[in-house]
């Protein structure tokens, strides 16, 4: 006949000491052990690997990436549109996607944060122009074929880091058919932008579960670029 | 004796009712228990991979149960994607693309309208003419992929109004809708390129019929076409066929 049921008999592998004082003080031990182990991983930051929030600052002209992309960022300047009047930020770039599949121009424009370090100067969605064609608007960047581009932020009078999402009135109110924010004064106190290139993932979205590119959020490189007003 | 490892000790068998007219079961041998219990085991076994394995084949997730449903072919005929069919007209290289007036005799407003922007290439354009027709539903957008056969998808230029994709679009169930797409691609980027077509109501794609067309270019041939590209290929507007 088998054996099935645990024999009473049989060694427990670890045999807790008989007294209770002396269970209290192995009890004791292990939860200040277990204490001191969370503490040292919170003081030493976390279990998030140090490489992930590692970036550098680089050179304007020096390569950077990320798994989406190769770029370099070569010079910066504050333009107009003539037909809007909108005053934009305008980078040149060297650009190439490394994905095998076309990707929009609006996934890519997720991956970089100009800064000005102002709280009245806020970039919008970023738009594409290649300087081969750069009376049209790039919508996507095609796999293989390295580009050279014009990167174009609108300029707006807003503190770049609000996120409090805008309400319906102030978006469909009667802002909408507005002139675009005079931010001339703005401008012609900057001489800089900081832009920030952060890391990219290729993830589902929450309501739309097609995947597609998202920025991951952590700096990969940081370039500081002079500003020349057009 | 045959030990098999099991969490519980299995209860003991209910006493099966003495048929009346069958002769008296005989109490099972010791052993025979255990040796009983093989083949339970092995088709409990059998059972739970098959299980795991059913579980494989469903759906992750929403999105790949709703994706497009593709039917291919090649460019000899028509293909049928359930909701429309395309058939591959002709397809030419060029150098540089722009988008054509239509029939520039015949419309008396062609001279007035601006000179055609010709878009060169950063390697080669390829022209794909195709015919679509929608089956049941009017269909409003189309998008164009072209497979390299090799390692990338390229997308459909968006620089031209003329060509398939644009808002414009529509097609009316039954018409065969004569147009064109392009794509831009590097010259040494073709192998054995594929087509892909899909045409939705726009609202979204799932669920839509997806054509892919093997174009049957490659080799020798497809380098061939490629180094005799036309200067220009002016691409006319979509336009209705008669049926």
């Amino acid at each position: 006949m088998a054996h099935h049921a645990p024999d009473p008999e049989e060694a427990p592998l670890v045999r807790l000491p008989r007294s209770t004082r002396a269970r209290l003080a192995a009890v004791t031990v292990g939860v200040l052990a277990v204490a001191a182990a969370v503490a040292g991983l919170w003081a030493g930051g976390g279990l998030e690997s140090a490489t992930a929030t590692e970036h550098r600052t680089v050179e304007p002209g020096d390569e950077i990436r990320n798994s989406l992309i190769e770029l370099r960022l070569h010079e910066a300047a504050f333009g107009r549109n003539p037909d809007t009047g909108q005053f934009t930020l305008d980078i040149r770039a060297d650009i190439e996607s490394r994905f095998n599949e076309p990707v929009s121009v609006s996934e890519i424009g997720g991956l970089f944060k100009p800064r000005f370090g102002r709280k009245d100067l806020a970039p919008g969605p970023m738009r594409m122009a290649l300087t081969r064609h750069p009376e049209v608007t790039a919508s996507d960047l095609q796999p293989g074929m390295p580009e050279e581009v014009v990167l174009s932020w609108p300029l707006s009078e807003e503190d770049p880091d609000d996120t409090t999402p805008k309400t319906g009135e102030e978006i469909f109110g009667e802002d909408l058919l507005a002139e675009p924010d005079d931010v001339s004064g703005q401008i012609a106190q900057v001489d800089e932008v900081e832009v920030t290139v952060t890391g990219a993932k290729y993830e589902a979205g929450f309501t739309d579960e097609t995947k597609r590119w998202w920025t991951d959020n952590r700096p990969r490189a940081v370039v500081d670029l002079p500003v020349d007003e057009e | 004796m045959i030990t098999v490892s099991a969490p519980l000790p299995p209860p003991p068998p209910p006493q099966p009712p003495v048929p009346a007219a069958g002769p008296p079961a005989s109490p099972p041998p010791p052993d025979e228990g255990g040796r009983r219990r093989w083949p339970t085991v092995l088709a409990s076994l059998v059972l739970l991979a098959l299980l795991m394995g059913a579980q494989s084949l469903r759906f992750s997730s929403s999105v790949d149960a709703t994706l497009p449903m593709v039917a291919s072919g090649d460019a000899s005929s028509a293909v049928d994607a359930r909701s429309f069919t395309v058939r591959v007209d002709e397809v030419r290289f060029a150098r540089a693309v722009a988008d054509g007036s239509g029939d520039a005799g015949d419309s008396a407003l062609s001279d007035f309208g601006p000179e055609p922007e010709y878009f060169e290439a950063e390697g080669v354009w390829m022209v794909v003419f195709l015919e679509v027709t929608a089956r049941e539903d009017h269909l409003t957008r189309l998008e164009a992929r072209l497979d390299s056969g090799d390692k990338n998808v390229y997308g459909a230029t968006s620089w031209l109004y003329n060509t398939f994709g644009g808002v414009g679009d529509g097609f009316p169930p039954g018409i065969p809708m004569r147009g064109a797409t392009a794509f831009e691609v590097p010259e040494d980027a073709l192998k054995d390129p594929v087509l892909e077509v899909n045409v939705s109501t726009g609202i979204d794609r799932r669920l839509s019929g997806e054509a892919h067309v093997k174009l049957g270019l490659s080799g020798d041939e497809l380098k061939k076409a490629i180094a005799g590209a036309e200067e220009a290929i002016d691409v006319p507007e979509p336009r209705m066929q008669k049926v």
